[in-house]
């Protein structure tokens, strides 16, 4: 116990007296969250930046998804909506939110596993639309609960697809030349599905370091020592730092029931627009499943919230209170962009502990 | 991005699922991706799935991973 105390105290001094700049990017929203509640950031040299990056499933949502969900509510009014409650308050075009399709009167559930929605097209007569938005981690659970609505043939269960996957983004994000990120803080839950092995190209390829992180203080202490430790000694490997919960391969399981049911395809996000096979479709025999196809509708152009930088701090091109609506216009109460309204999302962030900033 | 919470398992109920407990309260889980793991063994839970098991020191890639960490220390 006393070497593991010895030990993160050499690193955290190792951290407080790192001599040369660098930007780390934090790619998951709740790394975000830990950095600022364990006081981590506040510990970290003036020169050292983290850099929030797309993480956050919520975030990178684009408005079209939400105006869909509203369009199909509207043409549709027995279907019911099952989601997680981040996906809520996401304002669509002119502000429109699921929060007001609700007091509208439509049947939107929140559950907090993706089976959960399957219990509630075994028990209702209606059609029941999950949302499904998320990473890796997230893909996962739900392929789970396709796999039993499946089973139990379970007619009237559709997914709603947005799904996002990791390694497409990292590319995305270092193949823009005007990307200043030294390093990556890698997200530990997506990685126990993926393992480290699908990162190690790409960071070799860009020259990048990145270290597999956990989420709690001592995780987020080994984690940014090591990352500045390969990015002063110019190394661009990918070191697993979180082995207790992180196998190298992944989680072979949870990767062949992801790829039972969904094969990539391009898909677009806030901030980056569309990035090839960065998203999912439902496979050709589990397409009757498929709500964008079982509930057609259509969607004028989206209009993304004027002013709000969401799409420029999914990138960490832009630290939330260079947003002139953050915490002015924009508060979780009454959020104009999605990384005001998810709790991992970086305006979010800011606005519970740097309020001080504005 | 990816919360979760590390749960105890304490029954399994079929192939698919266990009870699993974490700070007193307990739930039902989705196992299908961790298998094989037994009551007492803590899985990392993520959206109601165990997402992987959370091994103690003794898994050797873990072992080997830490004293890769600790060489890079020991520069």
């Amino acid at each position: 116990m006393e070497r593991t105390y010895e030990y993160l105290e050499r690193l955290k001094k190792y951290i407080i007296s790192y001599d040369k700049p660098a930007q780390i990017m934090e790619v998951c929203g709740t790394h975000t969250f830990q950095f600022f509640a364990t006081g981590i950031r506040d510990m970290l040299p003036p020169h050292i930046k983290l850099l929030s990056g797309p993480g956050c499933p919520v975030c990178v949502t684009p408005t079209s998804y939400i105006d869909r969900v509203i369009k199909m509510l509207e043409k549709y009014p027995d279907i019911i909506i099952t989601t997680f409650g981040d996906m809520l308050k996401v304002p669509g075009t002119n502000r429109k939110s699921l929060v007001h399709m609700k007091s509208e009167g439509k049947d939107i559930r929140v559950v907090y596993a993706p089976e959960d929605a399957v219990k509630i097209a075994e028990e209702e007569k209606r059609p029941v639309v999950f949302l499904s938005v998320g990473f890796e981690t997230t893909i996962a659970p739900i392929a789970a609960a396709l796999d039993l609505a499946e089973q139990a043939s379970i007619d009237k269960f559709y997914l709603l697809l947005s799904h996002k996957l990791i390694i497409p983004a990292l590319k995305a994000l270092l193949s823009d030349p005007e990307a200043e990120i030294d390093g990556f803080i890698l997200p530990g839950h997506v990685s126990a599905i993926i393992g480290k092995r699908p990162y190690e190209p790409v960071l070799r390829k860009y020259g990048k370091p990145g270290v597999i992180t956990g989420f709690e203080g001592h995780h987020l202490i080994i984690g940014t020592a090591t990352l500045l430790k390969l990015i002063k000694e110019g190394k661009s490997e990918v070191i697993n730092a979180y082995p207790e919960v992180v196998r190298d391969k992944g989680n072979r399981q949870a990767l062949s029931l992801i790829n039972k049911y969904f094969i990539p395809t391009d898909e677009e996000w806030r901030g980056f627009g569309l990035i090839p096979q960065s998203g999912h479709a439902l496979r050709e025999e589990y397409r009757h499943r498929d709500a964008k196809r079982a509930f057609p509708v259509e969607v004028p152009e989206s209009q993304d919230p004027p002013g709000c930088l969401c799409p420029e701090v999914v990138k960490g091109k832009k630290r939330p209170p260079e947003c002139p609506h953050f915490g002015k216009g924009c508060t979780p109460l009454h959020p104009l962009g999605p990384c005001m309204v998810s709790s991992e999302g970086a305006c979010a962030a800011y606005y519970k502990y740097r309020r001080e900033d504005i | 991005m990816c919360l979760g919470m590390p749960m105890k398992i304490v029954e399994k109920l079929d192939d698919a699922h266990a009870v699993a407990e974490a700070l007193g309260a307990r739930r039902t889980i989705n196992i299908m991706a961790t298998p094989d793991v037994k009551i007492g063994e803590y899985v990392m839970v993520h959206a109601g799935m165990a997402i992987s098991k959370v091994e103690e020191k003794e898994a050797e890639e873990a072992l080997e991973i830490w004293s890769e960490l600790m060489n890079i220390w020991n520069d």
